[in-house]
């Protein structure tokens, strides 16, 4: 039995017959290159399995248990003392326009979580390293102004990469620079998959934070439709604040 | 969730579901015993993001050792205090590392033998991290694919007609997707 990748992945799968699994298991016995290829596809089997298990315990914390615990940034008294004082000074516009966003800044704060960020690989000198890996580094310290920064360089020689484009994006949700947010969040192309999901997500929260409730409705039905959509559970919730927010 | 709660109310139900790869078996994990986790590693000089890691290793060990056959129910130890066990342990071994004495809260033993070696073998944090970024480096095709077929053991047939492709197909696709997977990896621990 001469062994190559094929038989390898037949036999981690168990797709041999019992004559052939001891033939396999005889050969590599006494191989250690071929013991090193089973190895590694072992490891590879182990990261298909942790990243898709991974994946669901991280949808499931963050559907269910992350609302539940962190403080609301802004307390709700600090909006009703400006939109009293606006009152005072009689600017009727400014009212109208404080009023109609202010719900949906409370709800803006009450469903943003900052995303993880990826993990990066930890290589060594010779390693090809992707176009976000350093900049990702300081977006998962929490250094947004050096994120944006190094993400737009890499955007500079990467205009169409979508990883690269979703977390610029989202560092500049969090410096606040909304219009420009908003821009790279568009663009981040459709079969990018879960980057493109994201992307939706939050693009939702910006047009909630912008007042623009309407656009993030229409998005959140959008999201919430797909079953198999990370955040469909959470947009439903949303959709279901928003209702309520309003009503009043 | 009082269906969920109902439905795992025993041990055996639990572990098949498990086993099945049930998503509300793990959705029942979290809701029933992430908060206890949580106030003891807040106890411990830990954060929430801190009980969220600890817990989801304590998950991922007990998911890969039901899975493969190597945890067995037995009648004297019910699965969640086992959990909970592993991952309180896991915070312990993380504080001992860290320079940290004592540890409020822990008064249970990592004495079994079979207790230990689970203990062992535990993919820590780093190695999560490491093989999800392996894996996000393939395509979304290929992580499908891989996805479907490793972890939600679905045919091969399910997963060509999902695809609206021919089973030769997929299969061949599988084979090329799991060998890339398994080069970069190679790649990756070449260069350390």
């Amino acid at each position: 039995m001469k062994i190559n990748d094929s038989i390898i992945q037949q036999y981690l799968d168990g797709d041999l017959s019992e004559d052939e699994v001891r033939e396999f298991e005889k050969q590599i016995a006494s191989d250690p290159e071929l013991q090193r290829e089973l190895e590694a596809y072992q490891k590879a089997r182990r990261a298909v399995e942790t990243a898709a298990l991974k994946k669901d315990l991280d949808q499931i914390f963050d559907q269910d248990l992350s609302d539940e615990h962190t403080d609301q940034p802004v307390p709700r008294r600090y909006w009703a003392l400006a939109a009293s004082l606006l009152l005072l000074i009689g600017l009727g516009g400014a009212l109208w326009w404080q009023l109609n966003t202010q719900p949906a800044k409370q709800l803006y704060s009450d469903f943003y979580r900052p995303d993880r960020g990826l993990p990066s690989l930890m290589g060594g000198e010779d390693h090809k390293l992707a176009p976000w890996e350093d900049p990702m580094v300081d977006y998962k310290r929490g250094q947004y102004n050096e994120a944006a920064l190094g993400f737009s360089k890499a955007l500079g020689q990467h205009p169409a990469n979508d990883t690269v484009l979703l977390y610029l994006g989202l560092s500049e949700m969090e410096l606040d620079r909304l219009d420009k947010g908003l821009n790279h969040l568009q663009s981040v192309k459709k079969n990018s998959g879960n980057l493109y999901q994201k992307a939706q997500w939050y693009k939702a929260l910006l047009w909630l934070k912008k007042g623009e409730i309407e656009k993030s409705r229409k998005l959140l039905l959008e999201i919430n439709a797909q079953d198999d959509h990370p955040y469909s559970q959470k947009a439903g919730r949303l959709l279901l604040e928003l209702e309520h927010s309003f009503e009043e | 969730m009082e269906l969920a709660y109902k439905k795992f109310q025993t041990d055996k139900n639990l572990y098949r579901a498990i086993q099945r790869n049930d998503r509300t078996a793990l959705k029942h994990l979290y809701e029933t015993h992430f908060e206890q986790v949580a106030f003891f590693v807040l106890q411990n000089n830990g954060d929430r993001d801190d009980a969220r890691d600890v817990f989801q290793e304590g998950v991922i060990a007990l998911w890969t050792n039901i899975r493969d056959g190597s945890y067995e129910m037995r009648p004297d130890t019910k699965l969640s205090t086992y959990l909970i066990k592993i991952c309180k342990y896991r915070w312990y071994e993380h504080l001992k590392s860290a320079g940290y004495q004592r540890t409020t809260g822990l008064s249970e033993e990592m004495d079994q033998p079979e207790e230990k070696s689970f203990f062992a073998q535990m993919i820590h944090r780093e190695e999560i991290e490491y093989l999800e970024g392996l894996f996000g480096r393939l395509g979304a095709q290929c992580q499908k694919i891989l996805r479907m077929f490793y972890y939600e053991e679905k045919s091969m047939e399910t997963i060509a007609r999902s695809f609206s492709i021919q089973e030769n197909s997929a299969k061949n696709q599988k084979y090329r997707c799991m060998k890339k997977l398994k080069e970069l990896h190679q790649k990756h621990s070449q260069t350390l």
